[in-house]
């Protein structure tokens, strides 16, 4: 089969451009190759970077939450403390204020009795006043009445009698005698009756006086005694205060127990993301080790075509020294 | 942070491509030698295209193998890439929220402590009074025997 000679060498002039083409995107290929292999193992790289920041994360996080849990193991024995200071507080408060509610009951019952005593003293004194008063009065009566009988002596014995034979002889008094006689035993009994009753009055003054001082220092003693009593009642209240400060850091701190379990938690599934996340990147790592490796042999194989480069330069040189014959009359042709 | 998944399964890509290029290349020209031995049709022309088919096809096998290893090994890589910035996305995410539980246990336990201080503070107070008041009432002594 005769072909135009310009055909067929043009023919083969195209099939050393495409040996030569081929060869040159191998190459090229195997260069793209080199840099997919170095990217690989840069991206695993960073990636493995990024696992081992992951992992410092976890530890940080880790690390907080057990810090947080040994700050609660504190606060919370300071809350046990504070409990039972409250409680003490309350116990003590409560003594204190029935101690001081028992004295002001003593206090009163004390000050009822005294007030009952002065009183049965006052009425025993108005008594014997009045007892001395009513001597008193007899005894001024019995005086009058003496004066009286003394006054009818008198006039009695200076009276003149005279006998039947004319001689002047002493009145017959006798019986105003006996009046004075019986008047002065009466001023004597009510002298002594009154001295008697004012003695007796002296003396129940002197109780009512003395009833009455016991009643003052008991009715003294009786406020203060509420006083103390009203002082305890609020002391008592505010040691409620106490326990109830006591009991919202008990709500609060389980409230931060509750923060650190979550916290421990969720730092124990960091952990575990973080061991994870280096698991694989350590494969990944791995992997990507062997992609330069791969680049190399590919870029061996492609080197191998240094043989085939040059005959297909070969072969375009000859062509174009046919095409020149052609081009040349007497020259040698296919 | 880099998106090492879609990097590697970038790189599988150019792999896979640069295989089918190869591949398509290498065919193209095989074609290209098949016209030149039908046209030319000589031993000559055998002899220049077995000279130049041999080689390639030799290469070409390995060359295809360790592009296609080379791209399956990168798509397995993708799923390790994705598991391990999957692990890493949630260390970063949940770190924050380890740190907000932190915050706020940190902020109960200073309430704890601030009402632990004034537990503390009042009942101290109230033993003091309570002892005060104890001598108070043992100041006022035991009322009269009063009859």
């Amino acid at each position: 089969m005769a072909h135009d000679p310009r055909v067929v060498v043009g023919i083969l002039e195209d099939a050393g451009r495409v040996i030569l083409r081929w060869t040159t995107e191998m190459e090229s290929l195997a260069a793209e190759a080199r840099a997919s292999g170095t990217r690989a193992l840069d991206t695993a790289t960073e990636t493995h970077r990024q696992a081992r920041i992951a992992e410092q994360w976890a530890n940080e996080a880790a690390q907080l939450a057990r810090d947080l849990a040994n700050a609660v193991d504190v606060v919370e024995n300071d809350v046990r403390s504070a409990e039972a200071e409250a409680h003490s507080a309350v116990n003590e408060a409560q003594n204190a204020a029935r101690e001081a509610d028992q004295a002001a009951r003593n206090w009163q019952a004390a000050y009822d009795t005294a007030r009952a005593a002065y009183q049965r003293a006052v009425a025993a004194f108005n008594h014997a006043r009045s007892e001395w008063e009513a001597a008193l009065s007899n005894l001024g009566s019995a005086r009058l009445s003496l004066d009286s009988a003394l006054s009818a002596l008198r006039t009695c014995q200076g009276r003149i009698v005279k006998d039947q034979n004319g001689r002047q002889v002493q009145p017959n008094c006798t019986g105003e005698q006996s009046a004075v006689s019986s008047a002065q035993n009466q001023v004597r009994h009510y002298e002594a009756l009154e001295a008697q009753t004012q003695m007796q009055m002296q003396a129940a003054e002197a109780e009512r006086n003395r009833r009455e001082a016991e009643m003052n220092t008991c009715q003294s003693k009786l406020q203060a005694a509420n006083t103390i009593a009203a002082d305890a009642g609020t002391n008592a209240e505010r040691s409620n205060d106490a326990v109830n400060s006591a009991q919202r850091s008990r709500v609060v701190i389980e409230d931060a127990k509750d923060a650190s379990r979550t916290a421990i938690k969720m730092a124990a599934e960091l952990t575990e993301f973080a061991e994870t996340a280096n698991q694989h990147a350590a494969i990944l790592m791995q992997g990507a080790s062997e992609m330069p490796q791969r680049a190399i042999r590919i870029t061996d194989l492609s080197h191998q075509q240094t043989d085939l480069r040059a005959r297909a330069q070969a072969l375009l040189t000859e062509l174009e020294n046919r095409l020149r014959a052609f081009d040349n009359p007497g020259g040698v042709g296919l | 942070m880099i998106n090492a998944a879609h990097e590697f399964d970038r790189l599988a890509n150019v792999f896979e491509d640069n295989r089918a290029i190869a591949m398509h290349r290498t065919r193209a020209t095989h074609l290209n030698f098949e016209d030149v031995v039908h046209l030319w049709g000589d031993s000559r022309a055998r002899d220049f295209s077995a000279a130049n088919l041999t080689p390639m096809g030799e290469l070409m096998p390995p060359f295809n193998r360790e592009m296609a290893e080379a791209a399956n090994r990168l798509r397995q890589l993708v799923g390790e890439a994705e598991l391990t910035e999957g692990a890493i996305r949630r260390v970063a995410s949940e770190r924050d929220a380890v740190s907000e539980a932190v915050r706020d246990g940190e902020s109960e336990l200073s309430n704890a402590r601030f009402y632990c201080s004034e537990a503390r503070e009042i009942a101290a107070s109230v033993r003091t009074r309570s002892q005060q008041i104890a001598g108070a009432v043992a100041a006022l002594g035991s009322p009269p025997a009063i009859s």
